[in-house]
């Protein structure tokens, strides 16, 4: 009862919202409603997901796990934060300076750890896949694309020149497009799966 | 024909070839899988860190919904349970990680039901651990290196919607001599992760992991309505051309 109960009700709501979208005249307030209820769930769940990631840096503290001093600066930086956005209110200037003077630096710098990484394996790339056409041409593209981005090429505008520079510019969106295309059609057929119950992430198989 | 009317035809379209596909291979035809090296690869690699009681992780990425790639997320959860197998959590060595509250409840949810299917309950206790290490991309990072402590590494499988920032996952991982399977998501995730990861999923090629992992009538169908809709999708694109360019569109 409880597994047709759950199966159903992701049916109908399935069904309502995509309906909705074609007929937003006459479904448009009901699928308000759901999307409104969705968002709800979702924030909920996002809350219980804190109070998850608390008590998961709590338990590795009680059982002194190795790297149990970051879960002590996690839980210490959690609370203060806490605190401080009760107390302030999180559009205060100070609490927002506070928060951001923390987290831009932390961030950049793994940012540059990054940038430095993706500049190594861009390096290693013919090493790791070999002289194939895909990697010699992922290789070239990506080093073209770079120059024109930070236009180290200079044309007159209206140019042979030019014109091969904008459509290079474009090839990479041309690219994409194809790309998410494709996962628009995976995506689709995700949602169909679930739509007639063929795959049931929310019960039993 | 308007717009709305073609994602009519098409999500119509899409859902009675995957109804009437399902139907019909469950009959007992066949439809020739494609074979993977990825599952392949996985499989083996699976096994040896089990063998080796090694720590293996699947990533669920850092959203559940976004608007760029809507479907990531769910995908992630829907294909979760064909990495939950008992024989892949029984040592307790497999977690699953994410940086979005939303899908750790989810799959912690998931994971249960997985363990409650057919299993004693005393069966599921060293059932597959859920981790948040961080609520953000980056905080996820760095709350992911710290954990991977241990060497050598297992596996780790990323999916769902994640960034270049994957890299440094891959990497870390690939220097304690494990293995990363990527299913990658976002367009900056697959440019970053094509140039370093051997095995690694691009494009709608992504969807069909659980299919190449755990094949089945349903994944069959599955995998042949998207043959399908794609050979569609691609002579669309070329007739439409052609009628662009001789001006009848």
């Amino acid at each position: 009862m409880k597994k047709n109960l759950s199966v159903a009700m992701a049916v109908i709501i399935g069904v309502i919202v995509l309906a909705g979208y074609f007929f937003r005249d006459q479904l448009g307030p009901v699928l308000t409603l759901i999307i409104d209820w969705g968002i709800l769930l979702v924030s909920v769940l996002g809350l219980l997901g804190i109070g998850y990631l608390i008590k998961s840096h709590i338990t590795k503290l009680i059982k002194k796990e190795k790297g149990a001093f970051n879960s002590v600066v996690v839980l210490l930086a959690f609370i203060s934060v806490l605190v401080a956005g009760l107390i302030l209110s999180t559009e205060n200037d100070i609490f927002q300076k506070l928060i951001l003077t923390v987290q831009i630096p932390v961030e950049a710098s793994l940012l540059g750890v990054l940038a430095v990484t993706l500049m190594i394996t861009s390096l290693r790339l013919l090493r790791t896949r070999g002289w194939t056409l895909m990697s010699v041409g992922f290789l070239v593209s990506a080093v073209i694309s770079m120059l024109v981005d930070v236009a180290f090429f200079q044309t007159e505008p209206g140019s042979p020149a030019d014109e091969i520079l904008k459509f290079w510019s474009n090839l990479p969106l041309i690219g994409a497009r194809g790309i998410l295309l494709g996962m628009a059609l995976g995506g689709l057929l995700v949602g169909l799966r679930v739509l007639l119950t063929i795959d049931r992430p929310y019960g039993e198989d | 024909m308007t717009l709305r009317m073609v994602g009519w035809v098409v999500i119509g379209l899409a859902a009675g070839l995957l109804g009437f596909l399902t139907i019909f291979l469950k009959r007992g035809r066949h439809y020739p899988i494609r074979t993977h090296q990825i599952a392949r690869l996985f499989s083996s690699s699976q096994e040896a860190s089990i063998e080796r009681g090694l720590p293996r992780q699947i990533v669920l990425g850092h959203q559940l919904w976004s608007y760029s790639y809507p479907g990531l997320g769910l995908w992630a959860i829907g294909a979760l349970p064909v990495f939950l197998t008992p024989e892949a959590s029984a040592d307790g060595l497999l977690s699953v990680l994410t940086a979005d509250g939303a899908l750790a409840i989810m799959a912690r949810q998931v994971a249960e039901q997985t363990y409650h299917d057919g299993y004693s309950p005393f069966l599921s206790q060293t059932c597959a651990q859920i981790r948040l290490p961080g609520l953000t991309p980056l905080a996820f990072t760095a709350g992911f290196l710290s954990g991977i402590t241990r060497q050598p590494y297992g596996t780790l499988s990323l999916l769902g919607a994640y960034g270049p920032e994957s890299l440094l996952w891959v990497d870390a991982v690939q220097r304690r001599d494990g293995m990363a399977m990527a299913a990658a998501g976002t367009l900056a995730g697959q440019a970053a992760l094509y140039a370093y990861v051997q095995n690694i999923l691009i494009g709608e090629s992504i969807f069909m992991l659980p299919n190449l992992i755990k094949p089945g009538y349903s994944s069959q169908a599955s995998l042949l309505t998207e043959d399908i809709l794609r050979i569609i999708l691609i002579a669309s694109l070329i007739i439409g051309t052609m009628l662009k360019v001789l001006g009848v569109l």
